[in-house]
């Protein structure tokens, strides 16, 4: 373990120094990079989501935590139209026969024709329209419901009144026939401490999931999006992951020796715990360093002889109160401790 | 015995003085820790001296902070070193002036032998 050393009058002190900074977590807010979660396989959600909360309690070192979970599951929403709608006469409700957003795509369309009779469908898989030609006053809704049920892409979810005659005036569909409501993607929360991200694999990007989420998070939802992915991405079974502890949003990338961590309890506090059999403390400085000026000093606060534990605060001028400092690379706080080994 | 630890330095002739000392509300001096020193109240405002034992020629660096059991307003900041004595001082930011304020005050000096 290399320890720096600095020649002092008092032979009989060591002098342990070190830095931290705050990493991609921001101000304290536990968050959870998922590109560090998934290794090997997918690896294509790489999005970071923080707690909705803010700074506080919700990360790593509170039982139960927060968590994310992922998981690559066939719990889709299917894509439907009420064809009563749309129509005078048709009251069956339709949906596409594979969930996900991919039915959102088809479109139907109903058209009168001469001596259709019972009606023919056509079924237009590469542009995803739907067309069923009915003869007025002669088809009814069983024989549509008839077609649906025959057709690949689309499935009767609830049936209308079967002997209902269709008519042109009433029934004619050439436009707004358009299902809806597909989703692929959604965040469920389980227990109130978990929540489920779930998508379709080889379907769901990621700009996808990142909506999604914005839109679970407006509804009160316990995470939300800090930073977008690669919105293009798409994710894969590999993608999927058990529940997640969000880690912390504080400073817990650090340099040097003789700390055993360094753990944010509080806005603009830290703490550092020595892993050195200190038999006390001679002295201790800290110095905060900016990438841009920044009105923040660092100050030491108090030392706790029993648990090792050094306190070092963080204070805002501007605010006249302790605050966290902004998240930077740059942005760290330099901090040095001579201790005896024994008194 | 004093311990002895591997002396692994680029600057062999360098000698670090380092301890902190605990001031009240009036600005005396309570508790010292360290050697090789000795602190005390300069009788004026956010100011105290720090005199050296034996230091060398030459002070090549000073770094000062200062301890508060719940984070306070106010910055230390080194003065002016002559005839082995360091000023420390305390600047009270709301203030805008040198002030008392009960905490703990840290300190490191480092001198050297070489001549500059």
């Amino acid at each position: 373990m290399l320890i720096d050393i600095e020649r002092s009058a008092m032979p009989d002190i060591l002098t342990i120094q070190g830095s931290f900074g705050a990493t991609k977590g921001i101000n304290g807010i536990p968050y959870l990079a998922i590109e560090d979660v998934v290794s090997g396989g997918g690896g294509n959600g790489d999005s970071i989501v923080e707690s909705a909360a803010g700074a506080g309690d919700l990360g790593q070192h509170v039982d139960p935590g927060l968590f994310l979970a992922s998981v690559a599951d066939a719990v889709l929403t299917t894509a439907k139209l009420d064809m009563g709608t749309v129509t005078t006469h048709i009251d069956t409700i339709i949906e596409a026969a594979a969930g996900g957003v991919a039915g959102n795509a088809w479109q139907v369309i109903l058209m009168p024709g001469a001596g259709a009779g019972a009606g023919v469908a056509y079924e237009d898989a590469v542009n995803k329209i739907f067309t069923w030609v009915f003869q007025t006053g002669v088809s009814d809704v069983d024989d549509f419901e008839t077609v649906i049920t025959a057709s690949v892409a689309l499935a009767v979810e609830t049936g209308g009144t079967g002997a209902t005659l269709v008519t042109t005036a009433g029934d004619a569909l050439y436009s707004g026939g358009d299902l809806s409501g597909g989703i692929a993607r959604e965040y469920v929360d389980d227990d109130g401490r978990t929540v489920t991200m779930h998508y379709t694999a080889a379907s769901t990007t990621v700009a996808q999931m990142e909506t999604a989420l914005t839109a679970y998070a407006a509804a009160a939802g316990l995470i939300k999006l800090q930073t977008a992915g690669t919105g293009a991405s798409v994710l894969q079974a590999a993608d999927a992951f058990a529940a997640m502890l969000l880690l912390d949003g504080y400073a817990v990338e650090q340099h040097g020796s003789g700390c055993q961590s360094v753990m944010r309890t509080a806005a603009g506090t830290y703490v550092l715990t020595l892993d050195y059999p200190v038999a006390s403390r001679v002295r201790a400085h800290a110095t905060m360093q900016f990438n841009t000026a920044a009105d923040q000093f660092a100050q030491l606060g108090p030392w706790v002889q029993a648990t090792k534990k050094q306190t070092i605060l963080i204070w805002d001028k501007s605010d006249g109160a302790l605050g966290d400092f902004a998240y930077h690379a740059s942005n760290r706080v330099n901090w040095k401790l001579a201790i005896k080994l024994k008194n | 015995m004093a311990q002895q630890f591997p002396k692994n330095t680029t600057t062999p002739r360098n000698r670090t003085f380092e301890g902190s000392f605990t001031i009240d509300a009036a600005g005396a001096v309570t508790a010292v820790k360290g050697e090789g020193f000795s602190a005390a109240y300069a009788s004026a405002a956010g100011k105290w001296n720090v005199t050296l034992v034996d230091p060398g020629s030459t002070v090549v660096s000073v770094d000062v902070s200062f301890e508060h059991a719940t984070g306070a307003d106010a910055v230390p900041q080194a003065g002016p070193y002559s005839a082995k004595v360091l000023q420390i001082r305390l600047w009270d930011i709301s203030g805008a002036a040198l002030a008392n304020v009960a905490g703990k005050m840290h300190f490191g000096i480092t001198t050297s032998n070489y001549r500059t």
